[in-house]
Order: C-alpha cells, then sequence, then structure tokens
C-alpha cells in the first residue's frame, strides 16, 4: 500500500483530555496523512471515540472535558484560542457508530449544511452529488422529498449521514464504528465505499473489528487504555507489530 | 468551491452575530428566574419595612389578634398562622395516606394497562381548579358534614382542609408515583429473590430506598396546602378566630391578603404594609420548603440515575 | 406462609381501595357539580318568557316572622310576560299550580311541569300595589298605624273595595303599614290561595270580604337545553338576576388573558429552558437558577398576585387591565413552561444535535433546526397543559383586582376584565338562589375546555411518538 508520502492533514501533540479528574487520551502524538485511511483499534474504553471526536470538538459539547497538548489542523491548532469549533467540524465531518438521520426529508438531511453554510451553487446538484459519492443515489433518486431520513434501512441510514456529511466538502471525514450497526452486507457496501471516498478524503476510521481495519486501511494506530501504543503501515500493525501488547491484541488474545 | 475557503476563524458575520444573539437573548431569559425571584425578595422587604417599623416583631409574630382595620388596629399573626395550620393539618392527614397508597398501588400492584390509563387520569384531576373544589366545599361538603356536625358553621376550616385535602391526593398520588417507580427494577427483584412476598418488597425494600423521595413529594404537597387559596376563601369563610377551631370561620394567611387586597383601600394605606409582610413570611416559609425538597429530589434521582 | 400472603393481600386492597376511593371522589364531585347546573335551563325557559325575579320578604310584627314572596323585578320590553300585562314591581304567586314563594321555586316549577321542549303553563300574578289596591295613607291612632285605602283603583272597587275603608288584616296577616297591605295580600295568596279574606273597617264597623286579587294567564316557556347553555355562554352577564346571567365577559375576558400570557411566557419559557438545557455552563450559577426555577413554581399564587398588582399594575401603570392579568399569569406558568419544555429537550437524542454540529453547525442553527422541531410536540404538549392550569388560576387575578362585576365584553389590552374561575367565584359567593346554578354551569364549561385541551395534549403527544420513535 501506499508509503508515506502525504504530509499529514491532522497531527496531535501530546494530546491528553480528561473527563473530570479521568484522564481518556494519555498524551498521544499521532499524524493522519492526506488522502489515506486511517484506523483507529483498540478494546473497548480504551480512549478511541473520544480521541476522534477531539478531531472535530465534538467533546467541547460534554461537560467537564479539558484537554492538554495540540491537534493542528494543516499546522493550525484546532484547540487554541480564537478558533471557531464551528469552522472546524464544517472542515473535518463526522459520520457516527449509530446511523443518526435528521428526522426531515432525504433531500433536507443532506441539504441542511449547504444551507446554514451559505452555498451559493446549485443546491440540487450538489446533494445529488453527495448521493451519488456516498453510493445512495439510485435507491432515493425516486424519493428525495417524500422519504424521511427514518423511511430508509439502516444501511441506506448510515450511507445517507454520510453523504450528508460529503455534502459540505469536508477535507476529513470522522467516521466512529460506522459499521457496527449494520449487517455484513451492508457493512461490506460501506466498506467499499470508504475505499472509494479515500480518493478525495482524508478519513479517520473507529473500529472494533480487526478484519475490517486490515481490509479498509493504509494506517493503523493501536490504543490502551488511553495511550497510543502503536502506530504504522496497516500492513506492518498487522504483520509484524513492534509492541507485544499489540500483537496479544490482533491475536486475540485480550480485548 | 464555493463554500468559503478553508480557514478556522469566525464563521461569516452574519452567521456569528446571530449566534452571539441567540447566546445574549438565551441566557437574558435563563437569568430570568433569578430576576423574578429578586424582585420578589426586594419588593416584599421594601414593602414590609414601614409594617416592622411600626408594629413590633413580637407582636406581629407573637400576638393573638388580628384586626387590622379596626381602631385600635391589632395586628397579631397568631390567628392567621393557626387557622393555615389547621386547615393544612387536616388536608394532609387526607391527602398524604390516600395519596401514597394510591402511589404504592400504581407502582407495585397495578398491571402496566391500568397504570397507562390511570396515571394520566390523576393529572388530569390534579389540573381540576381549585375554585371548583372550593364550590364543592362550600356546597356540597359542609352541609353533608353539618347532618353530622350540628354545630359546624357555614363557613369552617374542617370542610375548606377536607376537601383541600382531596384536591391534593392525585397531586401526591402522581409525585410519589414518579418516586416509586424511580427505584431501580434491581431492587424488586433482589427482594424477590430473597422470598420476600410482594408486600415484604414494598415496605422493606422499595419504600425505605425511596424514603427521602417521598419526603420531598409530602413537602411539596405541603407547601401546595399552605399557599392554596381559594379554597379557604370560599369556604373556610374570612374571620380571624383564636384559638383556631376547625369547626367555625378560620382566616387564614392567604385570605388575609385577599381580604385586605380585595378590600378597595387607599394604595397607600398602611394595611398594604400587612400584605407585604404576610406574603414575605409565606413566601420565605415556601422558599425553604421548596428548596429542601427540590435538593432532596435532585439527589434521590442522582442516586438512581 | 398463608399469615404473610393475607398480609399482602389486605395490603394490595388497602392500596387500591385508597386509589379507588380518591378517583370515586373526585369524579363523583365533578358530577355532582354537573348536576346542580341542570337548573339552567328553567330558568333561561323563564328568562326568555320574560320574567326576571328577586326574593322580598315582609316581616311580620306580630310574630316576628319573616314571609317570603317573589316580585318581579324586571320584565323585558316585548316578552310574552309584557304581552300579557306583568310589569316590574307584580308578584308571582303561582307557576303551575305550584306557590312561588322564592325564585327557585318558580324555576324548579317550570323544570318539573311534564311536557317535551315547550310547555304552557299557568301563571298568577298580583300586579303591584297601586293597581291592585289603588292610593293609601297610613294613619297613627292612639299609638297604632291604621292604614285607609284613600282612592281604590278600579281592581279593588271591582272587588268590592271603597275609598275610605281601614284595612286590618288579609287571611289573619295583620296589615301594619301601606306597604304591608299589597304585602299581607301577596303572602295570603301563596299560603292560603284565593280568594282572600279580608278583613276591613268601613263606617266603624268590622266587615270580611272575600277578594281575589290575582291576575291569571297561560304563559310559554321554552326549555331548550342546548339554548339554554348556548345563550348562557354567548351573553353579556346581568349581574342582578342569576337567570339573566352570561359568562361572555369572563370567557373572552379568559381567552385575553392568556393569550397575553402566551405571548409572554411561551418565548420566555422556551428560551429560559433552552438555555438551562443546552447552553447553561455546570457551574453554580446554574444549579442556583435551577433550584429557584423550581421555586417559582411552588410560590403560592396570592404571592403572586401581589407582585402582579404592585410591579405590573402599579409600579409599570398597567392598571387592573388585561395586559397586567396577562403578565401576572406569566410568572405563574413561566416556570412550568421551563420543566415542560426542558423535559421535551432531554427527550431529544444527543446524536441528533451532534450530526447537525458534525456539518458545521453552530449551536444555535443545530438548536433552531433540529432540537426544537424534534422538541416540539412535547413542548407543545407541557405547553397546552400549562395553558390550561393558567385558565383555571383564579387567585392571582383577585387580588389583581380583576373586576368582579364586568358586564360588558374587554376590547382591548388596557380594559379591565374578569375571567371564568373569577366569575365563578363570584357566582358562588351569592347567597340569592340561582347563583349556585350558575356557578356550577361555568364550571361545567371550564371543566370541559380544560378536558378538550389535556385530551388534545395526549393526542398530540401520542402520534408524535408513535411517528418519530420508528
Ligand atoms: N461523557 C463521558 N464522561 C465521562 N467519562 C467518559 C465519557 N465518555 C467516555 N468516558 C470514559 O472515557 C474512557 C474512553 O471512552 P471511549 O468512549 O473513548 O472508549 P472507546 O474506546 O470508544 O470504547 P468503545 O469501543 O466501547 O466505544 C472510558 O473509560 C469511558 O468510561
Ligand atoms: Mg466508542
Amino acid at each position: 500500500m501506499s508509503e508515506h508520502v502525504a504530509p499529514p492533514v491532522l497531527s496531535t501533540r501530546k494530546f491528553s483530555l480528561w473527563y473530570g479528574s479521568h484522564q481518556a487520551v494519555i498524551e498521544v502524538d499521532l499524524d493522519i496523512a492526506e488522502r489515506q485511511i486511517t484506523a483507529i483499534i483498540g478494546p473497548s474504553g480504551c480512549g478511541k471515540s473520544t480521541l476522534i471526536r477531539a478531531f472535530n470538538r465534538l467533546n467541547d459539547l460534554i461537560p467537564g472535558v479539558r484537554t492538554a497538548g495540540e491537534i493542528l489542523f494543516r499546522g493550525e491548532g484546532i484547540y487554541r484560542r480564537g478558533v471557531d469549533p464551528v469552522a472546524v467540524r464544517r472542515h473535518i465531518g463526522m459520520v457516527f457508530q449509530k446511523p443518526n438521520p435528521f428526522p426531515k426529508t432525504v433531500f433536507e438531511n443532506v441539504a441542511f449544511g449547504l444551507r446554514i453554510n451559505g452555498f451559493q451553487g446549485n443546491l440540487k446538484d450538489r446533494v445529488a452529488q453527495a448521493l451519488v459519492q456516498a453510493a445512495l443515489w439510485d435507491e432515493v433518486k425516486n424519493d428525495l422529498h417524500r422519504k424521511t431520513g427514518y423511511d430508509l434501512s439502516g444501511g441506506q441510514q448510515q450511507r445517507l449521514c454520510i453523504a450528508r456529511a460529503l455534502a459540505v466538502e469536508p477535507e476529513v471525514l470522522l467516521m466512529d464504528e460506522p459499521c457496527s450497526a449494520l449487517d455484513p452486507i451492508a457493512t461490506a457496501k460501506i466498506e467499499d465505499l470508504i475505499r472509494d471516498l479515500a480518493r478525495s478524503v482524508t478519513v479517520a476510521i473507529v473500529t472494533h473489528n480487526m478484519q475490517q481495519a486490515a481490509r479498509v486501511s493504509d494506517w493503523t494506530a493501536f490504543m490502551l487504555l488511553g495511550e497510543l501504543v502503536e502506530f504504522g503501515p496497516t500492513r506492518e500493525v498487522f504483520t509484524r507489530p513492534k509492541d507485544s501488547r499489540t500483537e496479544a491484541y490482533i491475536t486475540g488474545r485480550f480485548g | 468551491m464555493v463554500l468559503t475557503p478553508h480557514s478556522l476563524g469566525r464563521a461569516a458575520r452574519g452567521r456569528s452575530r446571530r449566534e452571539r444573539l441567540a447566546t445574549v437573548g438565551l441566557t437574558t431569559a435563563g437569568l430570568l428566574a433569578v430576576v423574578i425571584t429578586f424582585t420578589i425578595i426586594a419588593l416584599f422587604i421594601q414593602g414590609s419595612v414601614p409594617f416592622l417599623r411600626k408594629v413590633p416583631l413580637g407582636e406581629f409574630l407573637g400576638g393573638t389578634r388580628w384586626a387590622p382595620i379596626h381602631e385600635p388596629a391589632s395586628y397579631g399573626i397568631l390567628p392567621l398562622v393557626g387557622a393555615t395550620v389547621v386547615t393544612t393539618g387536616i388536608a394532609l392527614a387526607v391527602a398524604v395516606p390516600l395519596g401514597l397508597l394510591a402511589a404504592v398501588f400504581l407502582s407495585a400492584y397495578a398491571p402496566s394497562s391500568v397504570r397507562r390509563v390511570l396515571k394520566p387520569a390523576l393529572e388530569l384531576l390534579a389540573g381540576v381548579p381549585t375554585v371548583v373544589y372550593g364550590f364543592f366545599a362550600l356546597r356540597f361538603v359542609t352541609p353533608l358534614l353539618q347532618g353530622f356536625i350540628p354545630a359546624l358553621g357555614f363557613w369552617n376550616g374542617l370542610s375548606a382542609g377536607l376537601v383541600m385535602g382531596i384536591m391534593i391526593v392525585p397531586y401526591m398520588a402522581s409525585l410519589s408515583e414518579d418516586v416509586l417507580y424511580a427505584v431501580p427494577r434491581s431492587l424488586w427483584e433482589g427482594a424477590y429473590a430473597l422470598g420476600a412476598t410482594r408486600f415484604e418488597t414494598v415496605v422493606r425494600v422499595v419504600i425505605p430506598a425511596a424514603l427521602s423521595g417521598i419526603g420531598a413529594a409530602f413537602i411539596l404537597a405541603l407547601t401546595r396546602a399552605v399557599g392554596e387559596t381559594m379554597i379557604v376563601a370560599l369556604a373556610a369563610g374570612r374571620t380571624p378566630t383564636w384559638p383556631p377551631d376547625p369547626t367555625k370561620p378560620l382566616l387564614t394567611l392567604t385570605t388575609a391578603i385577599v381580604n385586605i387586597a380585595t378590600g378597595d383601600h387607599e394604595a397607600t394605606a398602611f394595611i398594604w404594609a400587612a400584605v407585604f409582610a404576610i406574603g414575605l413570611l409565606l413566601f420565605l416559609v415556601t422558599l425553604a420548603l421548596n428548596t429542601v425538597s427540590y435538593l432532596v429530589i435532585q439527589r434521590y434521582r442522582e442516586k438512581y440515575a | 406462609m398463608t399469615g404473610r400472603r393475607t398480609v399482602g393481600w389486605a395490603f394490595a386492597a388497602l392500596a387500591g381501595a385508597a386509589l379507588g376511593v380518591s378517583l370515586v371522589v373526585l369524579i363523583v364531585l365533578i358530577v355532582i357539580t354537573a348536576l346542580q347546573a341542570g337548573p339552567i335551563t328553567a330558568m333561561r325557559a323563564v328568562a326568555e318568557a320574560g320574567i326576571s325575579l328577586s326574593l322580598r320578604s315582609m316581616d311580620v310584627p306580630s310574630t316576628r316572622e319573616s314571609l317570603s314572596y317573589s316580585t318581579i323585578a324586571q320584565v323585558e320590553a316585548g316578552s310574552p310576560a309584557s304581552g300579557l300585562g306583568m310589569a316590574r314591581g307584580d308578584a308571582l304567586v303561582a307557576v303551575a299550580g305550584v306557590p312561588v314563594d322564592r325564585p327557585s321555586r318558580a324555576w324548579d316549577a317550570v323544570g318539573a311541569a311534564p311536557g317535551g321542549y315547550e310547555v304552557t303553563l299557568p301563571v298568577a300574578w298580583i300586579p303591584r300595589s297601586e293597581i291592585t289596591l289603588g292610593a293609601l295613607r297610613a294613619t297613627s291612632v292612639a299609638g297604632e298605624t291604621r292604614v285607609v285605602l284613600t282612592s281604590p283603583s278600579p281592581a279593588a272597587q271591582g272587588g268590592g273595595l271603597r275609598a275610605g275603608d281601614v284595612l286590618l288584616s288579609a287571611a289573619g296577616i295583620p296589615i301594619v303599614g301601606t306597604r304591608q297591605a299589597w304585602e299581607a295580600l301577596v303572602v295570603a295568596a301563596r299560603t292560603q290561595g284565593t280568594p282572600i279574606e279580608l278583613t276591613l273597617e268601613r263606617g266603624g264597623e268590622l266587615q270580611v270580604i272575600a277578594w281575589d286579587p290575582t291576575a291569571r294567564a297561560e304563559l310559554r316557556f321554552v326549555r331548550n337545553p342546548l339554548r339554554a347553555w348556548w345563550t348562557f355562554l354567548t351573553t353579556l352577564n346581568e349581574p342582578r338576576y342569576p337567570e339573566r346571567a352570561g359568562l361572555f365577559p369572563a370567557f373572552v375576558g379568559s381567552v385575553y388573558v392568556v393569550l397575553v400570557m402566551a405571548a409572554v411566557a411561551f418565548p420566555l419559557g422556551v428560551a429560559g429552558a433552552v438555555y438551562l438545557e443546552e447552553y447553561a455552563p455546570n457551574n453554580a450559577l446554574t444549579r442556583v437558577i435551577e433550584v429557584l426555577v423550581a421555586n417559582l413554581a411552588g410560590t403560592p399564587s396570592a404571592v403572586v398576585g401581589i407582585i402582579g398588582l404592585e410591579v405590573f399594575a402599579r409600579a409599570l401603570g398597567a392598571g387592573r387591565s388585561i395586559l397586567a392579568g396577562g403578565l401576572t399569569l406569566s410568572i405563574l406558568i413561566l416556570p412550568m413552561m421551563i420543566v415542560a419544555t426542558r423535559e421535551a429537550l432531554r427527550a431529544v437524542p444527543q446524536t441528533l444535535r451532534e450530526a447537525a454540529l458534525a456539518v458545521g453547525a453552530t449551536r444555535w442553527e443545530t438548536v433552531r433546526h433540529h432540537v426544537l422541531p424534534y422538541a416540539l410536540p412535547g413542548i407543545l404538549t407541557g405547553t397546552i397543559l400549562s395553558f390550561s392550569r393558567a385558565l383555571g388560576e383564579a387567585a392571582p387575578l383577585l387580588l389583581l383586582g380583576a373586576f368582579l362585576f364586568v358586564t360588558y365584553v374587554p376590547r382591548g389590552l388596557g380594559d379591565s376584565f374578569t375571567v371564568v374561575p373569577l366569575q365563578i367565584f363570584e357566582w358562588a359567593t351569592r347567597p340569592q338562589d340561582g347563583f349556585a346554578t350558575v356557578a356550577a354551569a361555568a364550571i361545567v364549561i371550564l371543566v370541559t375546555l380544560l378536558l378538550v385541551l389535556n385530551a388534545l395534549a395526549i393526542v398530540l403527544r401520542n402520534r408524535f411518538q408513535r411517528r418519530w420513535s420508528g
């Protein structure tokens, strides 16, 4: 697979995060390369979701959250003063574990981000383009204004959420276990989709499923108890892990 | 690219201005409760000052004669406090056992289909206007009671208190039911697993676990009874009596306020100061009770969240 | 083991009985009250025949008795009653053969008469003194009042009375004054029927003549309950006569006051709740606000009424107007609105907020476009319940000094007003016959309205719960 050629879009510098007094992320240093897929794996509760949510400051919503260190987006610290988290999220989109469409029509789901961001172009085209990108267009093109997000199947809902995120042309797409609520067929579709997307956008994906990480990602980060234990090209991490804890995890000895 | 080019500074000017505006507006609305409360306190203290300057606190709180428009005027509040205690006591004696038992029945015994129907029905009944209960007390309960107690006056504290109790039953039942329902199922199951009957589970495990919440519900019922105005204004009469006798007309703290406020006195008359003094007393008492019950319920919720 | 079972069952029975008894008592209360409103149909029938009655009484000094009778206090021009020659000041003595001692007797007689919506019943009345008797003069002879008929009316002449007759008693009721002469005839006609044995002194001699001064006619009454209730709801209030009582001014007053309250309490309540739920930092100030909101919700309405009077009516100069009333009620309802809205906001899934934020929405855009629309049914349910509570509130408006005798329909925010619960309070405190009936009728209307609103809230909740829970 690809080598470490592209400059990092996102990088963390000794990034730590506390929920009240509990430290969930401990001094993590990680680079996420442009237009590549980085998978974050690790046992439950090790801080994967916390870290990925830190990338677009969604943790700001949780009372009592404190951070230290830095996360740089194209060299700019997103936790620095004067940075508007709204602008951060506009460039760094997210897809969640459980599909969470808005209780509105399919069209409005995708158009919302464009509308609030003051999109000037042809709204219909852009919505259609996002739906095509998310491989959902053929299934919903006749019901854009009739069906609500809730009327779709689970896999369709998740692809709608991906289309919604893509519509505003984010530079990074964060995905937190996007397939864990889906059946194997829907999962396969999304995995294909993620590979396609990486041609135009940087993807960071959290997954519990090591096969999935091995199948889709270029880079893999392994976390344990809030720490980043190992980070490297996916093939290496899975075939020649440097750390014995990584090896124990991927061979299924714990987790 | 038609969207704004990437930069992590502020979003477009219109949007961030709207955002600031919304924040300011919403914060103001949020602070309104504080403003209202302090206005009430300030107003009542300011209004009571002339009263407390003229009437010594000891005479106000310890006096047994309330005659603000007589010559010489007398401002002993004990008859009003006594009347409130009598009507509230009667009301709670009815409402607390009935409400609590009804809540136990709903949460422990009633099938869920019955519960689904009766809970909203209770809430509906709790919303019947109090003036309706007052009418009922005056026109039916008093004549009914006079059949048993010939000495009972046309206006009396007994019938007002009883009807107030009936009125509070749904309120007490609904509050206690919420509290009992919040006791985790695991606690019930733990007791069942030890071979306890349903009765033993309720009495030995669930009620003790819910005791603080039930206490808070009791306090809320109490403040409701203390603050009730229309039932006593209609059925208990407007005569200050000392010592308070439930078979005779009574003047409660709330009806004393109504009496003066509807009495066509000059806005500058000294008697208004008495309204503020009584109002301040009522407000402080209910403030204390409400705060205690709120904090207790909050703690209770956290315990079983 | 069986002992434990028995105790358990006894307890279950007790708890069930407590719930059952409470529900039954409450429902019986409302049903009894509704039944009290029954006579309103007959009352309106009498009023529409043109007659308003009021209770009078005659004192009999010798026996210290007080004998009641009903005068016709008002006869509507152009009504059937005025067509029969009835007029203000006449006394109604019998309806359908039932002697009328007090107004409610006449209404009951009309209500109880067999027949359909329309009945034609015999009525008997004694026209006012000038027509029945003529001119009278009281003279005092040796400390005793003697009532002399100075100029008999045609009716009196027809009955055999002459000028100069001294009227002594009617059916044993002594006549001690000019007013009592006629009253004695009225009371005698009611208690002992006609003809009346009238004892008089003519030319120094006692004479007894039998005389029937009553006028009789057939009067048509329309006993239509629908029409009676509709008229009650839609006519102006005539505060003196319960049969002409109307709920319209109070109803309009209630609607206006609740609208003003809604305009204030709805936005502020929702905004306050959004602040507490979506914006407020997790700090001491926020907790203080929460305690104060809970406190305001439990503040006695009498205390809120004083605030209304002092701040809105006096300090802000709104007077005893609809504006002041609406503002006062909004203080009462604001905390309820906040609590209800917060509950609805708490039911909005966190993932919905995250989804909006993740595409670059600001906090306000998230709230405005996603959180509020999602929570709207819940907010509306809470709003309806709070508003129906406000619709029944009387105490704060009583203190504010909402007028109890409003006989006109308020037109603007600055007008004085009354509201339905206050009108009920006012009617409930009136001792005269019939006011209890109209109070009960107003209660029926108010409680029905609240039931409808509550049902609406429940329907709303159920419908939207189903829609978004898929
Ligand atoms: N809102 C929160 N408040 C307090 N602690 C939290 C919160 N969210 C997560 N935590 C804690 O932070 C740690 C990391 O949680 P996180 O959700 O990031 O784990 P994860 O790796 O995503 O787990 P999973 O695989 O189960 O999703 C855990 O110990 C968790 O208990
Ligand atoms: Mg996770």
